[in-house]
């Protein structure tokens, strides 16, 4: 009845001693640059190298470990928070590329990315086989989107609290992307449940707490269609669903069981 | 009755009632949900927050996304929806606005999703069913284990033909494969496999691994009048067990014989396989011995024969007539509103 499959060893893994100093070097840098991009302006090119820099090494762990576990590493805490990590920088640095004048209004991402990728450091590195309902193509996209939906909606939040009256067009269009891609997430996890476990919603907290965030901000992006909550006010009304959002990705699980919390808390 | 079509589709409505949604789903996230709580679960959460489970279950807000006032919240939202695309319809009726027509489109996706939820509310059904391979399930009822919604007959027979368990490193899941057969009424007899992320339609449900398996022993109990029963024990094989040749699995029961009710407790081991039990009623211990396959022993008056030890595992039926509607809302939704925003600069 039991028949034992060939285990994958993880020959490639770097030892968690290195991934120590090495992710944590990244962590600092990031929240260095941040603190450059912000206060002194005249150094925002030798930030954005250091960025750049500490980016290849980031994704240089997060492939080595991909490589070693024969699987993307997206479900563990430790997982989820170093990519999240490089979304946010990824995001940040096509941001401030297509516009420069982001470089200090988005810096907050920077900030966010170091305390998430020195968080990640907190949970244990184990490497976790996935069991049969994560071993699902859908998992590779949903996850994925929820970082990107993060990062984007951590561009939004720094907008409206370093932007200004400057950016508050952008900020408000964005927030349109931000519900898109977090609705799209929510969608992607219902059809893996539906092709896992039968059900494509099943009110689980996680659920219906990101079912509420994406709620949330269709009422900023409704509200910001009338004149009056148009611009700054609305961009930093927004700031609730983000509160929302991060409460839903990294909150929820501390305090609620959820069927996310069996692989995201390992 | 212009006032009233006009404020059935407006912003206003819209994000009032998105609002309220969303404080609902947050309510519904936070506060323990009694549908989702076994009655153990369900009584540990009334002792613990006896102060206010009262007035929550009064209120319904334990459980909030099975009371009437969510779903009409959820029914104004799709009258506001409905409404509210018509009318961007009618505005843009002859007009070439490409990123106005994606906001229609991906409007009226929402309408397609939101409907779709509400008929799976509605209509949907899950159940667990247990199968010991060799065993034929002929639609009866009390073999399920519903979850949610009601069946609808079973209009066939379905056959757990072999388990097989991949497990990795000793001790993890890595594909649970079911063989199975069936045949709908008046058809063909067929055959095909279910596995992990892999369910099979089977007369009109959806049929899944449950993930659980393990072994289980028949039982043929000669009662005192002469009639002959059949007891089917399952023992859940534990994960740390998964990848051991000399498996052991306990297992305690109470069953009703009619006129008293007899403790069981039993412990399975293999291989070869034996059945190790335990049976008293009240203090009085009635059998204690091992029992090997075709052996037989005096229970309390009645003779019980270990008759056969095979794999058993666990099949979730699911049928759901909203969810192609939900989906197709979804890819709807997502074309309209991406038309729409790509067309915006950044």
């Amino acid at each position: 009845m039991v028949t034992e499959a060939g285990a994958k060893v993880a020959a490639t893994m770097l030892m968690p001693e290195l991934v120590m100093v090495l992710q944590g070097g990244i962590a600092v840098i990031y929240m260095l640059a941040a603190a450059l991009m912000v206060l002194w302006p005249r150094l925002q090119l030798t930030a954005l190298m250091l960025v750049a820099g500490a980016l290849l090494v980031h994704v240089m762990l997060f492939m080595l470990r991909w490589h070693g576990q024969g699987q993307l590493p997206l479900v563990t805490r430790y997982e989820d928070l170093t990519v999240d990590a490089l979304f946010l920088v990824v995001v940040y640095l096509l941001a401030q590329w297509r516009r420069a004048e982001l470089r200090r209004a988005a810096a907050l991402m920077l900030a966010a990315a170091g305390v998430l990728a020195l968080a990640a450091l907190s949970y244990s590195q184990d490497f976790y086989p996935w069991s049969p309902a994560l071993r699902i193509f859908w998992l590779q996209i949903h996850a994925p989107l929820n970082s990107l939906a993060m990062a984007l909606a951590t561009l939004c939040a720094s907008l409206a609290l370093l932007g200004g009256k400057a950016e508050e067009g952008r900020c408000g269009r964005l927030l349109w992307w931000v519900l898109l891609l977090w609705s799209v997430m929510v969608a992607t996890g219902a059809y893996w449940a539906y092709l896992a476990w039968g059900r494509f919603w099943g009110w689980d907290p996680i659920e219906s707490w990101a079912l509420a965030t994406a709620l949330a901000y269709a009422v900023v992006c409704h509200l910001m269609l009338r004149p009056a909550w148009a611009g700054l006010r609305g961009c930093r009304l927004a700031l609730l669903p983000y509160a929302m959002l991060l409460f839903t990705t990294y909150g929820l699980v501390l305090v609620r069981y959820s069927m996310h919390g069996q692989y995201l808390f390992r | 009755m212009i006032r009233l079509w006009h404020l059935l589709g407006s912003h206003q409505l819209a994000t009032v009632l998105l609002g309220v949604l969303a404080l609902l789903a947050m309510l519904g996230g936070t506060l323990p949900q009694t549908a989702r709580l076994n009655p153990q679960e369900r009584q540990g959460w009334q002792q613990e927050w006896s102060a206010s489970s009262g007035w929550l279950d009064s209120l319904r807000l334990s459980d909030v996304f099975g009371a009437w006032w969510f779903w009409l919240v959820c029914a104004l939202l799709l009258l506001n929806l409905v409404t509210g695309t018509l009318q961007l319809m009618m505005r843009l009726r002859g007009r070439r606005e490409p990123g106005m027509w994606g906001v229609a489109l991906g409007h009226g996706g929402l309408v397609l999703l939101i409907a779709g939820a509400m008929a799976s509310a509605v209509s949907g059904f899950g159940a667990h069913l247990e199968l010991t391979e060799g065993e034929v399930w002929s639609g009866a009822p009390n073999k399920l284990v519903v979850d949610r919604g009601h069946a609808d007959e079973f209009s066939g027979m379905l056959r757990l033909d072999k388990v097989e368990a991949v497990v990795e490193q000793g001790s993890r899941l890595r594909d649970l494969r079911l063989a199975v057969s069936w045949q709908e009424a008046g058809g063909a007899a067929q055959a095909g496999e279910i596995s992990s992320n892999r369910p099979l339609h089977v007369a009109g449900y959806r049929i899944y691994p449950d993930n659980t398996f393990g072994h289980s022993a028949v039982l043929e109990r000669v009662l005192r009048d002469g009639s002959r029963r059949l007891l089917l024990v399952h023992f859940p094989l534990p994960r740390a067990q998964w990848g051991a040749m000399n498996w052991q699995v306990e297992h305690g029961r109470a069953i009703n014989t009619g006129d008293e009710i007899r403790s069981f407790r039993l412990r399975l081991e293999g291989e070869p396989a034996r059945l190790h039990m335990n049976v008293s009623r009240g203090a009085e211990q009635l059998f204690e011995g091992w029992l090997n396959l075709g052996d037989s022993a005096e229970v309390g008056g009645e003779r019980m024969t270990l008759r056969q030890v095979s794999p058993w595992a666990g099949l979730y039926l699911a049928a759901d007539r909203g969810v192609p509607w939900v989906f197709a809302g979804v890819v709807l939704a997502v074309m309209g509103f991406v038309f729409h925003l790509i067309g915006r600069r950044w």
